[in-house]
């Protein structure tokens, strides 16, 4: 644990410490005031964990650059996750901006630039996240900065976590203590994110329902199958490929697989025939050879000695 | 979705009964007792007044019971009744909790929790806190083969009070509780995570024990543990790389591999089994559209065909057999 506070040096030199410190305690950083007080009353206090480093900072105006510069000469790549407990923030990264009030958090990637300014003496709660130990969620939290986060759902149970993980100790459990700040992070990421993929699946199971109910039509088409679901015809062909198909392959695996249930089930006794036309084939050849590059066999091959439990058949 | 339950507007000679049901529904089987003891000392002294509030998250269901003096027993013949292996987190909010399972005693204070397993017997004790409020507890139903997954002794140190002298405790206790007060405003995707994030730092606070032990095994035991909650964290946001869960815990790559030297099980093992708990669960929940390929190529297994083969090793029944079998439970 470390405690860097000004007050040990006499006024006019606060302001000048206070640079020294905010850059060995974290990043790169070039601060310059507002104002123009004789102090500048500022504290900072870290404890490292396991690779998170924790700090509670109190300061006065100023605005604050982590600009191309300081990118350059940053060791290592961090997110810092600002919790406000007093003043408020106006942060800047990517773009974006907000301004971050007490009782909210906003997240930075010093990968990048950004730039903060605080308008009153303020004080915050800041943990500094090496990218490494995000892993595979990174991409997700980057899309997560410089927004103004309330400590509600999601987003309450970081700062819960921040709050208690301030108390812990440096031993044998703070490493897995840190994915629990980390989880918590990742499902405020997700809140995000995750509202776009239900969505996506949503709209990809209606055109699969509208595709299967007409599916006997040989001219079925993505205008048709578009304004039936509601939606463009972009919005169509993007979705199906967030998928990994175009939609005329998912329309012909779905023929396919149709036909393969009604061949494999003795029962129908419908002709090879009838049924390419049922599932909308044009010809009995173009079928024979669609499905055999589908399933590996010909159709009269599978009608023959269907599938062991018919799982290889399942229409999806 | 939230359930209630409330012994409101019940007469006191029904109250009982309907108590029982609510708690067996909610937790588990649990057989409500109030002596006179419990009478005497009690701000309600006859019947038996509480109410139960459930919202299951993704795999695990927090329970808020408040209620007043009294015992609940999970004897030989509730382990017998239970259908789910479960272990219960109980963390105390108000008054006092008392526990007793594999022969040790534990006393749970506000902001305290102890661990419970219900496919042994125990008993609970609760005690309304000295200025005549009931007593509130927030219970965490966890499935009893994800918790075990992730701790490092084979058996669960029951009946053992995990308190804010644990460092990781009051994290697991912070978590749960914000997790609970905040539920209705998560996402799906948001309850899945904090599901997880609850239980591996619960795991954690319960791995904590081991530090007592100071020889070898038992922090390896500790390590190993911590290596698979690393591996339970990652597995849902790419691979897993045995450097990746090196740094994490602090040692060397070779030192990992050598960890799992003698045990039944190896690194590879390790993140092969919790990927085919994902693929379970996602098999269980994930609705019709979602094809066994879809499932195998989520969870970094190369096809159908390699997913089928080591699914079988585990469950000893194919991915589509498996689904059928969750899917004619009713949850």
């Amino acid at each position: 644990m470390a405690v860097w506070d000004v007050a040990s040096r006499p006024p006019h030199e606060q302001f000048g410490y206070w640079r020294e410190v905010i850059c060995e305690a974290f990043v790169p950083l070039t601060p310059s005031r507002i104002g123009d007080a004789d102090d500048f009353r500022s504290r900072v206090e870290t404890r490292p964990l396991a690779h998170l480093v924790r700090a509670r900072l109190t300061s006065q105006p100023q605005r604050t650059s982590h600009g191309k510069g300081e990118v350059a000469r940053t060791d290592g790549a961090y997110l810092f996750v600002n919790l406000q407990t007093a003043g408020t923030c106006a942060v800047e990264q990517g773009g974006r901006h907000a301004l971050v009030q007490p009782g909210q958090f906003t997240v930075v990637d010093t990968a990048e630039p950004y730039r903060f300014q605080f308008d009153l003496p303020w004080r915050m709660v800041s943990y500094r996240i090496p990218h490494p130990l995000l892993g595979g969620r990174l991409d997700g939290m980057r899309r997560l900065t410089a927004r103004a986060i309330d400590a509600r759902g999601a987003g309450g149970v970081v700062a819960a976590v921040m709050s208690s993980l301030w108390e812990l100790d440096n031993g044998l459990g703070a490493p897995d203590a840190e994915l629990a700040m980390v989880s918590a992070l990742g499902a405020v990421a997700g809140e995000r994110a995750g509202a776009v993929s239900d969505r996506r699946a949503i709209l990809r199971a209606e055109i699969e329902r509208v595709v299967d109910a007409e599916l006997s039509d040989p001219a079925l088409c993505v205008a048709t199958v578009s304004r039936r679901v509601g939606i463009s015809p972009r919005t169509l062909h993007t979705v199906v490929s967030s998928g990994g198909v175009t939609f005329a392959a998912m329309v012909r695996r779905r023929r396919l697989e149709r036909a393969a249930v009604l061949l494999a089930d003795a029962g129908t006794g419908l002709a090879v025939t009838d049924i390419a036309a049922s599932v909308g084939f044009d010809g009995p050849s173009s079928f024979s050879r669609a499905f055999r590059r589908q399933f590996g066999r010909s159709p009269t091959d599978l009608r023959r000695a269907p599938a062991r439990g018919g799982q290889e058949v399942r229409a999806h | 979705m939230e359930l209630t339950w409330s012994t409101e507007g019940l007469a006191p000679e029904d109250q009982f009964a309907y108590w029982a049901d609510v708690v067996c529904e909610a937790c588990a089987p649990l057989a409500p007792v109030r002596t006179r003891q419990h009478l005497t000392r009690s701000r309600w002294g006859e019947g038996l007044t509480g109410w139960v509030r459930a919202e299951r998250l993704a795999d695990s269901t927090p329970t808020e019971v408040v209620s007043c003096t009294q015992r609940l027993t999970h004897g030989p013949a509730e382990v017998r009744r239970g259908r789910d292996e479960q272990i219960f987190v109980n963390l105390q909010l108000d008054g006092t909790g008392r526990g007793e399972q594999d022969g040790r005693r534990c006393v749970v204070p506000p902001g305290s929790f102890a661990v419970f397993d219900t496919t042994r017997p125990y008993v609970l004790e609760f005690d309304e806190s000295p200025d005549g409020s009931p007593w509130r507890v927030l219970s965490f139903k966890i499935p009893r083969d994800q918790m075990l997954a992730l701790i490092p002794q084979p058996t669960l140190r029951t009946a053992r009070t995990v308190d804010a002298r644990s460092g990781a405790g009051v994290v697991a206790a912070d978590m749960m509780t914000s997790v609970w007060r905040s539920r209705a405003q998560l996402s799906a995707a948001a309850r899945l995570a904090l599901d997880h994030a609850c239980t591996e730092v619960i795991a954690t606070a319960l791995g904590a024990f081991e530090k007592e032990g100071d020889d070898r095994s038992s922090v390896d035991d500790a390590t190993r543990a911590s290596i698979a909650r690393f591996v339970h964290e990652r597995l849902p946001h790419g691979q897993v790389l045995a450097v990746e869960a090196a740094r994490h815990v602090g040692i060397s790559v070779r030192k990992l591999h050598q960890l799992y030297d003698g045990h039944e099980t190896t690194f590879g093992a390790t993140v092969r089994d919790l990927r085919l708990q994902r693929a379970a669960r996602q098999l269980e929940t994930g609705g019709p559209h979602v094809t066994v390929t879809d499932v195998a190529n989520r969870w970094g297994f190369c096809d159908a065909s390699h997913l089928n083969r080591a699914f079988k090793g585990k469950y000893g029944m194919s991915p589509t057999a498996y689904r059928e079998s969750s899917s004619a439970t009713v949850t």
